[in-house]
Order: C-alpha cells, then structure tokens, then sequence
C-alpha cells in the first residue's frame, strides 16, 4: 500500500526554512529583535536532525489525538524510532489513547522540576520505537506555559533524535499552541467535514500563518502591518497578500524570501470521521479553496473513514491500528503514514547527519 | 500568490489555456459546487460576499471562454500567444463561417483599399526615399488596379486575409451576413479592444488580421459611401495633403495595414473609380482653399488602418453604439461624407482614436472645411453609387445610405468643429508602404474619407494618444479620457446607468468609497465600454490599483 503512494508534491528541502531564517538573522537589525521576538526564529537556526509532525486543528474532539497515537504505531512498525509528546498541556490524553496509565512522570516534571533531560520523561509504550512523552496533568495551570518554559521546551524537542517527533496539540489557537505548530516539518490538520470544525481549522491556519509573520516581521519591518492585520476580526488572511505586496514594494528581495518563507510552511490536510464520499472529498476542496482565496498551498493527505472500531479502540485504550489494523480507520492511518513517509523522500534516515 | 481578484480566468477556473470547452464547463460545474454556499469546504473561508464574488466571477470566466470570439479576444488581452486563435479558427465550426467572413473581409479590404491608395498618394508626394522606392513598385500596381497587390506587400496580405479566414470563429461572421451593419460595429469595436490592448500606437499588425473579419462587414457598407465621396474628396486630397501634411513619419503599423487595404481595394473593384479620382485630385488640388491638407496628412497613415476599419465602423455603428472604439471615429469621418450624422455625434465620442490618431496625427491642422465642401458636392451622386455599391459588398447598404443623405450636414459640422491641428502621429517610416499603393488616383477617393477621418482623429488624439499600452487605468485616466470625449459624469451616467456618485469616486480613486470588487468590476467594464477602451483591461489595471492600495481609510 504504501508503494502504491505517489510521491506528493513539493515537500520543502528539510532544513531550508531554518536556513533562510538564519540568513535573515544575520542582518544586524534582526539580531538585535530577536531576542524579543519568538523563540522558534532563534531556535532554527540549529540544523535540525528529525521530523516533526504537529498534528493540530482548532476545534476539539476531532481525532487529534487519536491521529496523533496511530500515526505513531504507524511509522514505528514502519521502522522508524518516533517519540510522540502531548503538548495538550491542558488537556492531555494521548497516554490513554495509547492504553498507557496515568504516566509517573510527564512532561511538567521536565518544565518545573529541573529534570534536565526529556529522556528522563519519556514513557515505553509497548510498541517497538515508540516512546511517549505525557502531557502534564498535576496541575492546573500546565497549559499556561511560561515563555521561558516554552523556549527550554522548544530548544530541547528540536534537539531530539528519534526519526520522527510527533507533537499532539490541544484545541484552540492559543500562541503557545501555534508556536508547537509551526515548529513543526508537516502541519498536520485534523478537520471533520462539519462547518464547526473547518470553521475553526481555516482561523487556525490563518492564525498560525500570521503567528509566523508575527515571527519573522522584524525582518521585513512590517509590524505594523502584522499587527493591524491580527487586530482585524475578520478575512485576516485576505491581507497576506498586501503584507507581501508592501514589503515588495519596500525591497523586492526581501518579498520574495517572505514569501518563499511562508510557503515553506505547509499545512497538510487530515479529513477525519468521513461518512460519505463527499466526505473524503472535502480536503481536497479545502485544499483548492484556501489556495484560491490566499494563494497558499496545502496538501491534502486523505481522508479517515468515520468507523466504529475506532471507537472502540478508544474504550478499550488501544490504538486502532493495532486493535483493528484492517479497519476502514486503520488502513486509511496507513495511507497517511505512507503519504507523510514520502513526502520525507525514500529514506529519511540519510536525512539524519 | 494572487488574489482571485486578480488571476486571469483560466485560473480561476483551474484549468489550462488550452482547455477545451467541454473542460472548461466541466470545471465551472466543479468549482460551483466546491464554492456553493451550503460547501462545508468553504465554511467561514472568507466573508460570504467574497466566496458569492469568486462564484460571479468564474461563471463569467465561463461564458468567456467558452464563447470563442471572446475567449479570442481575451487571450489576446492577456497576451496569451495566438496559436491557440490559429487552432481555434481552424475548426469546423469556424470554418463554415470563413466563407461569409471572407466575404466580409473583402468589402473591408476594398474601402481599405481605397483609403491606402489614397494615403499612399499622398505619402508620395511628401516622400521620402524609401517610400518612394516602393512607391514606384506600387505604381504599377496601380496601374493595374486589381493586381492591388504589390510583391512588398503581398506577405502583409497574406497575414491579413488569413487571420481573416481563420478567426471567423465568429458569430461575427455569421453575424455580419444577417446584419451586417450591427454585425460590422460589434466586431469593429472588437477587433478595435483587442488593438488597444496589444498598443494603442497604430500598429494593429498584429490584431489587425483579426479585425478583418469584424470590419469587414462595416467596410463593405462603408466601402461604398467612401468612394462615392472620392470625387469630392478628390478636389481637396492630395496636394493639401502633401504639403500640409507633415511629412511625419507615420507608424510601423501603417505598412501593415496599407498593404490589406490595398488588397482589399483590388477586390473590391475599385481602381476603376480610383483612376477618375486621381484626376479628379490632381484638379481639386489645384485649390488652394480646399486644400484640406490635413485631411490628406492623416489620409496617408491612418488610411490603411484606421481608415479601412474606422470606415466601416462608423457607417455601422451610427445606429447602433456611439461610443464604440475608436476605429469608429475614424471610420466615421471617412464615411462621413455619407453617414457623417449618426457618426458625428458618436464621432466625438471615439477616444479609441488614439491608434488612428497615432497614424493620422501627422500634424497637419488643415481646415476641416475643405471636406464638408466636398461632401455636399459628391451628394447627389454618391449617394446612388454608395447604395449600387453598398448592396453589393453586404446588406448592410442601407445604413450606409442613410448616413449618405445626411451627410452633407454632418460631415460639416464635425468639419469645422475640427479645426485641430492634428499632426501628432509619428508616422513618416511607414509612409512608404502608403505610398507603394499610393497612385494619384486611388488617392481622390481615399482622401476624402481619410481627411474627415483625419480631423476626428486630431480631436480625438489627445485622448487616445496620451494612453500608452502599459498605462494604468486609474481614475484620473478615465476622467481625462471621459472629457476628452466631451462626455459630463451626468451623461455618462445616463449612458452607463452607474449612478454619478459612483463614477465620482471611481475617478477620485476613492477606493473606499466603492463597491466591492465584484460590483466594481462591472461598473468598470461598462465604463470603459463606453469610453471606447478596452474593458478588460481597464477593469483588470483599476482593480489592480484597488487592490493593492489599502484603503485611505485605514483598517
């Protein structure tokens, strides 16, 4: 199955966003913002030497987590050493998706009691090559990370080694949750095709795009602009064009790396809960839509049919894929899996140094 | 990354340039239902008006490309490479049509014909070396009238007739041999878009072959009026001409286009008549006072183009649309002799003068006064040659007729109105290809048309000359060009049906103030119709504008 999945388009060159933000940086103007600005512009600068997937989407209850946890089993008995972290710092779950307890230790033992090294968190999670990180559950205001909490974690995630590090995140768009997203290599989207959950998926992908002008605008000098289009309530996104229409007009040079940076950022699509075949159709749509309204591309990975045995994988706190690997649910997991393994080129290992 | 505002309708609809029309419909069918308002995909994407806005426009993309003349004249618009137009034309379909176009055409070709001899008359006179050279070549021709065809210029026929035969992709074809009058000033005020947007310089070589098809009916209504006014026309024409008229150099284009009109001429008969004008000519030229030279400056360049186009034009369009392009204008002063009045009125209104202008322009301010003199003259006799005539070519002799009876009045009128000086247009280079065809006695018959024609043109020039090919269409743009056609924002209005406060603030660029892109849109297409300019063109350059110019207002 996964031979038969044809090599997607354009996957950018691992490294080439970190490289061209460390190009930017380099410009004595931007080193002195950049200690104000955002962490991930600073943090890039280090080549990185795995995958990251985010799996994100506004809304709640869509399957995040449960994609999160299948995609893990996937590409671990594909081979591949993968470390999954609950960044859903208020609402942490992904343990119980994988049938592992409530965790001895999670991840705001490493944020608040100096433990030095995420290694010393991560919990086995019965399958091979699968480690987890557990979401901080003890107290209540884990999902109000700290900046400073955020940049350890953040510096310390990219200095992982495992072949692909996969960060569940919670609903919402909070920045904390934007940054854990754009971290990330592939920006998985989790969306069902109900109104709620696109409503919430397209602010959420116009929210994480203008997180990352947010990022980079010191660069460019458009902070005005940035912040007057956050300020907008609505159609924000519609104004990316002109944040790049007025940068161009200001240096040309500098236009075209922004937008080179900003399609270096690209959303793949997860439509899950598909009950009909429009159902399936709806990423694609999604895909087109957002592409004609703001010249962004997104991929469409494929859809998940909507299957009870999912369900009751949940209830038994299996991931689906092992409890019912030939379910609708698990296969279309699969062709997930595949689709993200190819867009990493044949062997992502000769990827790590 | 483009707005949707902003890509062509082949992106919109997300499908190549050449995509078939099965294709096409097949992906409007898809995207409508992608972006209908119950798609879950679309869910709070961008603002409903937005999403109803992009639906609105893909369905026009739609009936745009699936219309071949229009889908023809938008790629051309946006500079997509004609093969596609060749293939198009090629079809069956077009095909059938080629024959009726054909026919078209060489009415159009005939008055053109005229028009060219006569230009080339006068090129001769003023001269230059080159153009005297080939002068000589098309003396012979002239001698021969019917071989119209010199050996320089029988590529440019050629390029000319094709295009003809090929584009008939049109309904224009058809059209024009059912009506060939409305026919002949839809697809002049087509073939006169497309010119405009490729350069607003007389060069149409290009277009021209194209228009061919769309003139061609009005020419052969045209054609006729243009010959009957040659005798008078004759007296004034060629020494006014050559002396007054700056020996300016006139466009590149006008070679190409003087050649077609010289085939056309063949064809269309002519010479015999173009003989007695000449003398004719010779005689009239002799008066001092008639010496319309500037009639006879602009009658060289333009007459190859813009005469044998606009000539058809105006015969046609006085009925219909006054406001058609240019080439109507100019049409309308050659013609005007016959049909000036429906064409004087409209006449002023031709902006789209600029690529006549560009050619006429010469420089000559000669007194318009000279032509309506002739006019009046020729009456009585033109008026039943032009109908012999007229019938012939096309059914559309009627219109042509009427504006024949008119004519004295009109044409001078719009005379003296024009008293301009026109010599504007660089037009000396291609003189000499005028001149080729140029024999003294094609020229009478020419002269006169071109002459009115040449005084149109000078009022108008301002207007169209100022417009380069690249030039924004914002709002001080249109505004000049809506006074240059001595229009007031309430007769545009009128016209137009926009409402006054919209064409107020779309030429006070006050962005805010305006309709949503969607609504804009239209209201630019109409305007610009009006204004003779090319609607696309000024719709795509003003919503560009819009679009990238954040609202004074602020957000």
């Amino acid at each position: 199955m996964r031979a038969s999945v044809k090599p997607a388009p354009l996957s950018p060159p691992p490294g080439s966003a970190p490289a061209s933000l460390a190009g930017a940086s380099a410009r004595p103007l931007s080193a002195v913002d950049n200690d104000v600005s955002s962490g991930p512009v600073g943090l890039t600068r280090k080549p990185r030497s795995r995958r990251i997937i985010a799996v994100g989407g506004g809304k709640g209850g869509i399957g995040k987590s449960m994609v999160s946890a299948n995609l893990g089993v996937a590409l671990a008995q594909a081979g591949h050493k993968v470390l999954l972290v609950d960044a859903d710092l208020g609402g942490a779950n992904l343990h119980t998706c994988l049938g592992v307890g409530p965790p001895e230790s999670t991840l705001s033992d490493f944020l608040r009691r100096g433990k030095g090294n995420l290694e010393e968190v991560m919990v086995a999670t019965g399958v091979p090559g699968l480690s987890l990180i557990a979401g901080a559950q003890d107290s209540l205001d884990a999902a109000n990370l700290k900046y400073a909490q955020k940049q350890k974690l953040l510096r310390t995630l990219l200095a992982q080694t495992a072949d692909y590090l996969i960060l569940d995140l919670g609903a919402g768009t909070s920045f904390n949750t934007l940054d854990f997203f754009l971290l990330a290599d592939h920006g998985l989207l989790v969306v069902l095709p109900e109104p709620t959950s696109v409503e919430n998926a397209y602010r959420f992908v116009k929210a994480a795009f203008f997180r990352k002008l947010q990022q980079v605008e010191s660069q460019y000098g458009i902070q005005d602009l940035v912040e007057g289009a956050l300020s907008t309530r609505e159609g924000g996104l519609r104004t990316l064009h002109d944040v790049v229409a007025q940068v161009r007009r200001k240096a040309p040079s500098d236009a075209e790396r922004l937008e080179r940076e900003l399609a270096s950022f690209r959303v793949r699509l997860v439509v899950n809960q598909a009950r009909t075949d429009a159902d399936e159709k709806v990423g694609g749509a999604m895909v087109a839509a957002w592409k004609k309204f703001f010249g962004i591309d997104m991929d469409d990975l494929g859809a998940l049919r909507y299957d009870d045995e999912a369900w009751r994988a949940v209830r038994k706190r299996r991931p689906v894929l092992i409890e019912r690997p030939d379910s609708p649910v698990s296969l279309g997991l699969q062709r997930i899996a595949a689709r993200l393994l190819s867009l990493d080129g044949p062997s992502s290992e000769s990827a790590i140094p | 990354m483009k707005p949707f505002a902003q890509q062509t309708y082949y992106e919109l609809l997300e499908v190549p340039p050449t995509a078939s029309d099965e294709d096409i419909r097949a992906a409007h069918q898809r995207l409508m239902e992608l972006y209908s308002p119950d798609s879950v995909a679309v869910y709070a994407l961008g603002d409903p008006e937005q999403v109803d806005a992009l639906r609105e426009r893909m369905t026009e993309a739609m009936e745009m490309l699936t219309d071949a003349q229009l889908r023809l004249e938008y790629d051309r618009s946006i500079g997509l490479p004609m093969e596609r137009l060749a293939k198009a034309g090629s079809t069956p379909a077009a095909q059938d049509k080629a024959d009726s176009a054909a026919r078209v055409a060489e009415a159009l070709a005939t008055a053109a014909a005229a028009l060219a001899k006569a230009a080339g008359a006068v090129d001769a006179e003023r001269v230059e070396a080159e153009s005297r050279l080939k002068a000589a070549a098309s003396v012979n021709e002239e001698e021969a009238p019917q071989a119209s065809a010199t050996p320089g210029k029988s590529e440019e026929r050629m390029r000319a007739e094709e295009p003809k035969r090929q584009e008939p992709s049109g309904k224009d074809a058809s059209d024009a041999a059912s009506e060939p009058v409305m026919v002949g000033g839809m697809a002049v005020v087509d073939a006169f878009r497309a010119s405009f947007n490729q350069s607003l310089s007389f060069v149409y070589v290009p277009t021209g072959p194209l228009r061919g098809q769309g003139r061609a009916n009005v020419a052969s209504a045209v054609s006729a009026p243009v010959e009957e006014h040659r005798p008078a026309v004759e007296a004034v024409s060629p020494p006014n001409a050559g002396p007054g008229a700056s020996a300016s150099s006139e466009a590149t284009a006008v070679p190409a286009t003087a050649p077609v009109a010289t085939e056309t001429v063949t064809i269309a008969a002519s010479p015999e008549r173009a003989p007695e004008p000449a003398e004719e000519a010779a005689t009239l030229t002799e008066d001092p006072a008639a010496s319309p030279a500037a009639s006879t400056t602009t009658v060289r360049e333009e007459p190859p183009t813009a005469a044998s186009a606009v000539a058809a034009p105006d015969a046609v369009t006085p009925p219909g649309e006054p406001g058609t392009a240019t080439p109507p204008e100019t049409v309308v002063a050659s013609t005007s002799p016959a049909p000036s009045e429906p064409v004087s009125a409209p006449g002023g209104d031709t902006a789209s003068a600029s690529p006549v202008s560009g050619a006429t322009a010469q420089g000559e301010s000669d007194p318009n006064p000279t032509r309506a003199p002739t006019p009046a003259e020729a009456p009585p006799d033109a008026s039943s040659t032009a109908l012999a005539r007229t019938t012939p070519a096309t059914g559309a002799s009627k219109t042509a007729v009427r504006p024949l009876t008119s004519r004295p009045i009109d044409s001078r009128s719009a005379a003296n109105s024009r008293p301009g000086s026109g010599a504007r247009g660089p037009i000396g280079p291609k003189l000499g290809d005028a001149q080729v065809l140029a024999q003294d006695s094609a020229i009478a018959t020419a002269e006169s048309a071109l002459a009115q024609v040449a005084a149109r043109v000078r009022e108008a020039r301002p207007r169209g000359v100022d417009i380069p090919a690249d030039a924004e269409f914002n709002g001080e743009l249109l505004r000049r060009v809506r006074e240059a056609r001595s229009l007031s924002i309430q007769q545009l209005a009128d016209r137009t049906r926009i409402s006054v406060r919209h064409l107020e603030n779309v030429e006070a660029d006050r962005y805010t103030a305006l309709p949503p892109p969607v609504y804009l849109r239209g209201i630019l297409m109409n305007l610009a119709r009006e204004l003779g300019l090319d609607p696309l063109r000024v719709s795509k350059s003003y919503l560009g504008l819009f679009s990238e110019k954040p609202p004074k207002s602020g957000r």
